[in-house]
């Protein structure tokens, strides 16, 4: 089985297709990391005058001052309960780093942007790998010749099985691995806060997304080995991701918001991912259920009980039918 | 080859058959509606030589060959290849068994050699063997050309090299020639043969009637899924009754010479047509000591294809795609070289017959 793995796995690396997609998964995760880095660079002394300026203007202007005193006179009722004078001076003067072009790089903050982004990308390219792979042995008629070496077919599925998650996996390691060491690196050159609990949080998020890169991998060649096309697989992936969603939507049915794949698929990427069910019940205006928050626990069993479906369909497809 | 089912021909002990399938069936079911490909076959393949599978387009070959090679899965019946039957010993049959299919079957990205080396190891094959095949099908010096950049001769050559990769015993070809020009198709004629002497059984199956009749020692004809007809070429031709066609300067006075003598004697135009001899010499000699020169003596056999036609009633038709009408045209280009090159319509898809 170890033999035939790595024959997938040299099949799998072989083909120019999924080089090409490989590439560019890397070349985006270098761009955005560059993105990173340029879009939080440190201001210039020319940006700084500029930002103390606008904050200077603008501590000037009557109404701003008049609020201001009357923050102080009365903090409470002003700014709520337990509020203190300095709070008044906190909230209402301002601050010469509001007017700065740009923030400063957080790590925090660039898992919810950058780092989810590119984790969608680089699982949505490692999906048309994964069909690749499956549907190029279909259109070319090879999986006959793999057969008759093979004949034991739950062997040949398995291992193409086992090497595109395994290849899946290792492209979202080093892609998303990549874009997050050099923004590391970045923090660490700028002296910007990048202790253990940040590091923690984005170690756990790069597993998820590898987690989830390779489980994506598994499930598109899974579904091309069913539907023999790799067109045919990302058409129903399309239309189970999108259509699903207005399916959603347009049925007469609460509460239903939490059964989308996207919704499952930032549940399990984001930590304590937040959202606002479209079909919660609104029986009258502003009676609506709040924002639905989807844990990691639900989104993983969503995503593996999909997953296992898939696969056990394609393997028992894949013994019994006529090539 | 032979088939306990068909008048006239012995079925061989079990022990001497490297295929044999009894009431061999396959339907394929397309919109809830019902094809019948091979309805109850029952075919035997003697070990040794080169055996023709024949039959017009759609006749069931492609998907007999299929269940064969464990890719398609047969309705009902039984099939014992190398003495195994199916499909409890699949596996360790199919290592015995070696095959070219019609269509291509190749990564088109990766090169000949990376196809073979990948074939290799799947089935656990020493990587020297790629070699050792890639020089046999003379293709090692472009061995390391993509697959898609190869000629319709290279792949044809390629499949060869991947069906002689295991050391078959048996060896399956479907459409060898097909497309080929004709130095390809004399190259494959050429081949076919050489592979018997190692002791490797070759079922060839095959639309060029000529091919199949100068490389096959015995065929089997099938027509609608069932077997028409199996036996050797010789015998299934009738070559005791051979006839002869002889050019002489009085027709006439010649045939009723040999009438005289025994022979069945047709008069075509300024010729004769003999039958019933042992040898055209004894048509001169009769005729010469009668002082009556022959100018003109030629063999009339019977053509494997106008067998065919007799047996299956299908008249050859022009294959649908152009690679198949250059086969014909091939063919029909041919018959200095071959004698007869009768061409039936192939399955352009390659699904069946």
């Amino acid at each position: 089985m170890i033999s035939l793995t790595r024959v997938e796995l040299a099949r799998y690396a072989s083909r120019r297709a999924i080089l090409l997609l490989l590439a560019l998964a890397a070349v985006l995760a270098a761009v955005m990391a560059f993105q990173s880095a340029w879009d939080s660079r440190p201001a210039t002394a020319t940006e700084i005058a500029t930002a103390k300026a606008h904050a200077e203007v603008l501590a000037g202007r009557a109404d701003v001052k008049t609020d201001l005193d009357r923050c102080l006179a009365d903090p409470v009722s002003y700014l709520g309960p337990g509020a203190t004078a300095e709070e008044c001076r906190a909230a209402l003067t301002a601050a010469p780093t509001s007017y700065l072009p740009r923030d400063p790089l957080n790590l925090r903050s660039t898992i919810k942007g950058n780092g989810i982004g590119l984790a969608l990308i680089v699982i949505g390219l490692l999906v048309i790998a994964g069909s690749t792979f499956a549907g190029a042995d279909w259109s070319s008629g090879s999986i006959r010749n793999q057969v008759i070496f093979e004949p034991r077919r739950s062997r040949l599925w398995g291992a193409k099985a086992i090497a595109v998650t395994l290849a899946s996996g290792l492209a979202a390691l080093v892609t998303i691995g990549g874009f997050w060491i050099a923004v590391y690196c970045v923090a660490v050159a700028r002296d910007i806060p990048h202790d253990s609990a940040v590091v923690h949080a984005v170690g756990w998020h790069v597993l998820r997304a590898v987690v989830l890169a390779m489980a994506a991998g598994l499930g598109a060649f899974a579904l091309t080995m069913v539907f023999r096309h790799s067109m045919a697989t990302l058409s129903v992936l399309f239309a189970y991701s999108i259509g699903g969603e207005i399916l959603i939507n347009l049925l007469p049915l609460n509460s239903t918001g939490h059964w989308s794949l996207g919704a499952n698929v930032f549940g399990w990427l984001q930590t304590k991912y937040t959202f606002v069910d479209p079909t919660a019940a609104c029986t009258k205006l502003g009676d609506c259920a709040g924002p639905q928050h989807l844990g990691h626990g639900p989104a993983a069993l969503y995503l593996a009980v999909a997953l296992a479906v898939v696969t056990l369909a394609s393997w028992a497809t894949f013994r019994r039918r006529d090539i | 080859m032979s088939a306990s089912t068909v008048e006239g021909v012995e079925r061989p002990a079990r022990s001497d058959l490297v295929v044999e399938t009894r009431n061999l069936r396959k339907v394929y079911r397309d919109r809830g509606r019902k094809l019948v490909a091979v309805d109850g076959l029952d075919l035997s393949v003697e070990r040794g030589g080169v055996h023709g599978f024949l039959g017009p387009n759609g006749s069931g070959k492609t998907s007999t060959i299929r269940m064969l090679l464990g890719l398609t899965r047969p309705d009902a019946g039984e099939i014992t290849v190398l003495g195994e039957s199916y499909p409890a010993h699949l596996p360790a049959v199919l290592a015995k068994v070696g095959a070219v299919l019609e269509r291509g079957q190749f990564a088109p990205d990766l090169s000949g050699r990376k196809n073979l080396d990948l074939l290799a190891r799947s089935a656990g094959l020493p990587s020297g063997r790629v070699g050792e095949v890639l020089e046999q099908v003379r293709l090692t010096a472009v061995a390391k050309r993509r697959y898609r950049g190869y000629s319709l001769g290279m792949r044809r050559r390629l499949g060869l090299a991947a069906a002689l990769l295991k050391s078959p015993e048996l060896l399956i070809l479907d459409e060898p020639s097909n497309g080929l020009d004709p130095a390809g198709i004399r190259d494959m004629r050429d081949t076919i043969p050489r592979l018997t002497e190692s002791g490797v059984t070759v079922l060839l199956s095959s639309h060029i009637l000529a091919e199949v009749q100068q490389v096959c020692t015995s065929v089997s004809i099938i027509d609608g899924g069932v077997l028409l007809k199996a036996g050797r070429v010789r015998d299934l031709l009738g070559e005791s009754t051979a006839r002869t066609r002889v050019g002489v300067s009085d027709p006439a006075r010649a045939a009723g010479i040999l009438l005289d003598a025994g022979y069945a004697v047709t008069i075509d135009g300024a010729y004769l047509l003999v039958e019933g001899h042992e040898h055209p010499d004894v048509i001169t000699r009769q005729l010469a000591a009668r002082d009556l020169f022959v100018h003109e003596l030629s063999a009339v056999r019977p053509t494997l294809e106008s067998f065919f036609l007799k047996l299956t009633g299908h008249r050859p038709a022009g294959p649908a795609d152009p690679a198949e009408r250059a086969a014909d045209e091939v063919a029909e280009h041919l018959p200095a070289l071959t004698g007869e090159l009768p061409v039936i319509a192939a399955d352009p898809e390659g699904t069946d017959g």
